[in-house]
């Protein structure tokens, strides 16, 4: 159980999610506390990262997130909570005074998700952000569809062959 | 096909048959003996859905387990060991049509081989493998009937391929990269690639019409109704007849059994939660070789203690799940798997059990877009050694989605006696009753086998030209999608549930046509042979009917 006992923490958690927030347009989370949000759409976006393409920030992963944790994966719920609590310690542990892991720099929040990419906790952050990133728009992720761009995903109704390059060159040989 | 206005049949009147569940076999059953006269229930623990709910949505149907099979299932290797609880441990449908709404549609014929191994090389120590009481011969004219009425697209003359009364009715589905890639690697390699049988249709059939090469078959339901299930090819042909009700959200929890040892017919839950009572003058259980057996176990009586029609004590055994290996390699150009039908190309040189590599077993390969959906590739793409996450995978994702294919082996799992559905002592599924245990270690022949074209996938990819070859290790399952032989047919009741037509030894008005019913798992593609078994069972119970003998 993960309960907010030290208002100062939670206001430095705060600053660094408004900072955060500015990055994105921010509608409310139904779900998440602000700074849940912040603490997981950090992981996913060190997990799916921006680079010359977008990332999981882009595509609005932690709004799937904050729908899924508060209607179909319900009951993964507590432990998200916790994993996040954890997640804290070690960013405390990491740097003095530390709000969590959304107020590192990048290669220290690396650094801090290797050492628990093992477990349950990140193991479900990773399966919620690649089905933000990768599912149907409709389920609140994938803005714009920029996963699907991202592979190479056309998602039309139907296809005509040549599929693929190889396919297309067997036809033209024939 | 429209949909027609079905029957409707009252609780309170007797049917001819009852059937229980909708898929591969119960489908067929339903259209042959509704057809054939007789008034017919089947009743389907799942809901039925209209094609238009088919949707193309990977996290709804793959992820969410949309249609999934919903009974808890428990899971050890040995009898020694406590089952435990594991999810998505069996990868079934529970819906009108069953598995057969989001099969694969891998149409492979069984040879004759298949059914009669146990004469032709003698006992395997470990294992129980024995002949079928048919041979394929007596077998073909029903294969030949699903090829045209279920709707098969092949090409006659594929490498071995046993004799057949009729070519296919319609060509193979269009080559895709990987078929071009697999076909090229293989001849190279010395082998005799050919077009895969698929149960898609490439032309319109039967008033169906053509695949259109979405590419969401493994795992989905067809909203064109150009996949083969028997909610497409057979359901509506069962209520045009005016003589068959399919009532979904139908969950049956006991054959009843009277004094004089015949069944009166089956109890179940309906839609609403509530018990019913469907009374027929036979039975027909069609649930899978997994969900037969579990039936069966719990139809236990006073008469029965061992459970219903197993007085050999071997209903639920030598389950089977056909093994294999899985090799996704990764090529320079984009192959765009994730279009058309999954598979296109198949090599069988390793049909037959070969004594010159030291153990049983026999088996094929083919080329397929096995991880090409995005959310599965996201999660479970990267090859072993690479990190799942992170700036270096996400560049994989980005350059690998679109050249991946999978060379997949299909091989034998013999039937062990230790391998098996039983019920679990302790957890109670949401009705109450118990869940489904398996046991299952596969034998280590299965094993050598699957590690045996195991590397032969891997010299397909190099042959092809992969960039990169990731394979799977081959492991002992952990997971069931094939459900066979835990309630085999037989000629000798000690060692067998049912006869050669299907009737049960123990109880005359009961039949069972599923996965169950197979002797052998022949080489990985198991639903042709049980469409084929319901079609003739189909003849044959009408023929039962007729003469009044059910």
């Amino acid at each position: 159980m993960w309960l907010i006992s030290d208002w100062s923490s939670v206001r430095e958690a705060l600053a660094h999610a408004a900072v955060a927030a500015q990055q994105r347009p921010a509608p409310p989370f139904s779900t998440l506390s602000v700074v849940e949000a912040a603490e997981l759409g950090a992981m996913a976006e060190r997990i799916m990262p921006t680079t010359e393409t977008p990332g999981a920030r882009e595509a609005g992963v932690i709004y799937f997130m904050d729908r899924a944790l508060g209607s179909f994966q319900k009951e993964a719920l507590p432990d998200v909570r916790k994993g996040v609590a954890d997640l804290k310690v070690r960013a405390v542990r990491r740097k003095a005074g530390s709000s969590g892991l959304a107020g590192l720099p990048p290669a220290d929040q690396d650094a801090l998700l290797t050492e628990i990419e093992k477990t349950e906790f990140f193991e479900g952050v990773r399966y919620l952000t690649m089905v933000g990133m990768f599912a149907k728009p409709s389920y609140g992720g994938n803005r714009g569809e920029v996963g699907w761009k991202l592979l190479g995903f056309e998602h039309r109704p139907a296809y005509t062959p040549p599929f693929g390059y190889y396919d297309a060159e067997a036809a033209k040989g024939r | 096909m429209p949909q027609q206005a079905s029957v409707h049949h009252p609780l309170s009147s007797t049917v001819d048959f009852v059937i229980v569940g909708s898929g591969a076999a119960g489908g067929i059953l339903a259209k042959e003996l509704s057809t054939a006269g007789y008034s017919v229930v089947v009743l389907e623990r799942g809901p039925r859905l209209t094609p238009e709910q088919f949707e193309h949505d990977e996290f709804k149907y793959f992820f969410q387990n949309y249609i999934g099979a919903k009974t808890p299932v428990t899971w050890r290797e040995t009898p020694s060991q406590v089952a435990k609880l594991k999810k998505d441990a069996v990868w079934g449908a529970h819906i009108v049509g069953g598995s057969s709404v989001h099969f694969t549609a891998n149409f492979w014929r069984f040879r004759p081989v298949d059914f009669n191994e146990r004469s032709r090389l003698g006992a395997i120590p470990g294992a129980s493998l024995a002949d079928w009481p048919i041979t394929y011969d007596e077998l073909e004219p029903y294969y030949t009937k699903v090829d045209w009425e279920i709707g098969v697209s092949g090409q006659a003359g594929g490498w071995g391929e046993p004799r057949r009364s009729r070519p296919y009715p319609v060509p193979p589905l269009p080559v895709k990269s990987s078929g071009v890639l697999f076909e090229r690697a293989t001849k190279k390699l010395g082998w005799h690639p050919f077009p895969a049988p698929m149960a898609i249709l490439s032309r319109p059939l039967n008033g169906r019409m053509a695949c259109q090469n979405c590419g969401f078959c493994q795992g989905y339901g067809c909203e064109f109704g150009a996949k083969s299930s028997t909610l497409a090819a057979m359901i509506p042909l069962a209520e045009r007849t005016g003589k068959c009700e399919v009532r979904a959200n139908s969950y049956v929890r006991k054959v009843e059994v009277n004094a004089a040892g015949r069944t009166t017919g089956v109890i179940y839950f309906d839609a609403n939660g509530r018990e019913q009572f469907q009374r027929a003058k036979a039975v027909v259980l069609s649930c899978n070789g997994a969900e037969t057996s579990r039936l069966l176990l719990m139809s236990k009586s006073n008469a029965f203690p061992q459970g219903l029609a197993n007085s050999s004590g071997i209903v639920g055994q030598h389950l089977m799940f056909n093994a294999g290996a899985i090799v996704p390699g990764f090529y320079e150009h984009p192959l765009n798997e994730y279009k058309g039908a999954q598979v296109t190309r198949i090599a069988l040189d390793w049909y037959d059990s070969d004594p010159k590599r030291g153990f049983y077993g026999g088996g094929g390969l083919d080329a397929r877009a096995d991880i090409t959906l995005p959310i599965f590739f996201a999660l479970n793409g990267a090859p072993p050694g690479m990190r799942n996450w992170g700036a270096e995978h996400k560049r994989f994702l980005e350059h690998g989605f679109t050249r991946q294919m999978t060379v997949m082996a299909h091989t034998t799992s013999l039937p062990v006696a230790a391998n098996s559905v039983s019920l679990d002592p302790t957890l109670k599924d949401d009705h109450g009753l118990p869940a489904m245990r398996i046991t299952y270690r596969d034998h280590e022949d299965d094993l050598k086998m699957s590690r045996y074209l195991h590397a032969r996938a891997v010299e397909v990819h190099h042959a092809a030209g992969a960039q990169q070859v990731a394979p799977l290790p081959v492991e002992v399952q952990g997971t069931a999608v094939h459900l066979l032989g835990t309630c085999r047919m037989g000629n000798d009741p000690k060692t067998s549930v049912v006869d050669r037509f299907h009737r049960t030894h123990d109880v005359r008005n009961l039949f069972i046509c599923d996965g169950s019913s197979l002797v052998t798992s022949g080489r990985g593609q198991p639903t042709m042979t049980i469409m084929a078994l319901a079609f003739r069972a189909g003849e044959k119970l009408a023929e039962f009917a007729k003469r009044g003998e059910i």
